[in-house]
């Protein structure tokens, strides 16, 4: 799988990075939401994990940016957030075209079974 | 004919013009009189309309301040809570967000894929993982603790199958208890039973219960026992194990915060003090009342009840 993290917390992206590479999979780092779009713009990814608290340019602002170039057709996104996320939040970032919302702090075995799920459901 | 005499004719018309010009006079008087009479009463008059006049202005004065005040003092104290939501939001924030990378780098090392991992470093990463959990447990009962405080936690209310409910518990908690020498059933009497409550919180006061008898029930056969009934228009539920059980002193300061029983009772440090104040917290928004019965040796049964259809009072 080609997977673009997202997050402006350097510690997470590299440990994820890590984990990802170790597992076999293609794995791109963004620690904020502009490089992140520059980044999706020039390669195809298959799964998105977005930090949605990010400085400046926000998690949903790569949403609404995305949808605006139409890029969310071909990509999973999952969102990781490390506050509490009210049902209204959760709806609004699954209307804008996430598919998952994940509570930090994410176990990444988890976190990896929902992306094979996804991929299993995309290949099925 | 009479003759008057002239000086009597002269004398009656003086007499008559100073009787005349006196009743004059003493007419002007009066009337001078009444005039300053009605100009004191009109005077007074007008004093008293313009007090009162000010005494209606200051009261009316005085409640539209007190209604701004009122006013302004809604809108600080939803600007507190905006505040306030924004500071828990922020602080859940920080707090968890280092558990990310101490949490996933400890599995990585873990399950080796980082390199062949020593026993002793593999125990030393399981007590890591152990305290960066209860910190993460931590975290988040502090901030439910302060929500249930400051009557800002919010309930789901909808309809929930008991069945189904307890068919996730059973095969959630066989998982846990796998390797511990733990005997859990469940006893539910009602079967295709809908109750309208917060699944969420619900679940979370089961675990949290759950999670105690865990702690306290003999390492071997250990058992663990929940059940649900209907009675009397409400639905009751209970867990009960056979550990060491609460004298009734303890039982009494059981749900306050932070309240532990003392670390030489207890195998493991972990909790965080305010699960059973949390739990009883959500039982009660939800409707309901939670109590304990043990007789300090045996073991301990939690009881749990609510009205079958509730709406909880602070549900957003």
């Amino acid at each position: 799988m080609k997977i673009l993290l997202i997050d402006d917390n350097i510690d997470i992206t590299k440990m994820l990075h890590k984990y990802f590479t170790l597992k076999g999979h293609s794995c791109s780092i963004a620690n904020d939401g502009q490089s992140g779009l520059d980044l999706i713009n020039n390669q195809p990814f298959d799964v998105v994990i977005l930090d949605v608290a990010m400085p400046k340019f926000s998690g949903n602002d790569v949403l609404e940016e995305l949808r605006k170039r139409g890029k969310l057709k071909n990509l999973t996104i999952v969102t990781l957030t490390a506050s509490i996320l009210t049902g209204d939040t959760e709806n609004t970032l699954k209307a804008n075209g996430v598919q998952l919302c994940l509570r930090k702090p994410i176990d990444p075995d988890i976190l990896m079974e929902h992306l094979q799920q996804f991929e299993n459901k995309t290949m099925g | 004919m009479i003759v008057i005499d002239e000086t009597i004719l002269y004398l009656l018309i003086a007499f008559a013009s100073i009787t005349t010009i006196l009743l004059i006079r003493t007419r002007q008087k009066y009337i001078r009189q009444i005039d300053e009479l009605e100009r004191n009463l009109k005077l007074r008059t007008e004093e008293t309309t313009a007090k009162e006049k000010l005494r209606t202005e200051e009261t009316t004065a005085k409640e539209k301040l007190r209604t701004e005040e009122t006013t302004a003092k809604e809108l600080s104290n939803k600007l507190d809570s905006a505040a306030r939501d924004e500071f828990s939001a922020m602080i859940t924030h920080e707090l968890n967000t280092p558990l990310v990378p101490i949490l996933g780098y400890c599995k990585m090392l873990k399950t080796e894929m980082l390199g062949k991992i020593e026993p002793d470093q593999l125990e030393a990463l399981e007590m890591i993982e152990k305290n960066a959990n209860r910190l993460e447990v931590l975290i988040s009962d502090i901030m439910d603790a302060r929500k249930l405080d400051l009557n800002r936690l919010r309930f789901k209310i909808e309809d929930l199958s008991l069945d189904e409910f307890f068919l996730n518990l059973d095969s959630d908690y066989k998982k846990i208890l796998e390797n511990k020498k733990c005997h859990f059933t469940i006893i539910s009497h009602e079967k295709n039973l809908v109750i309208k409550t917060d699944k969420s919180r619900l679940r979370q006061v089961f675990d949290n219960l759950i999670g105690n008898s865990i702690k306290f029930v003999p390492e071997n056969n250990g058992e663990i026992e929940i059940g649900c009934k209907k009675v009397n228009g409400k639905i009751v539920f209970h867990v009960k194990d056979n550990g060491i059980g609460i004298s009734s002193e303890k039982q009494k300061e059981l749900f306050q915060k932070f309240y532990q029983i003392d670390t030489s009772e207890r195998r493991t440090s972990d909790g965080s003090g305010l699960g059973l104040a949390i739990s009883k917290g959500i039982v009660e928004k939800l409707g309901g009342v939670i109590s304990v019965e043990s007789d300090g040796k045996t073991g301990t049964t939690f009881y749990f009840e609510f009205p079958i259809y509730y709406r909880a009072k602070n549900y957003n």
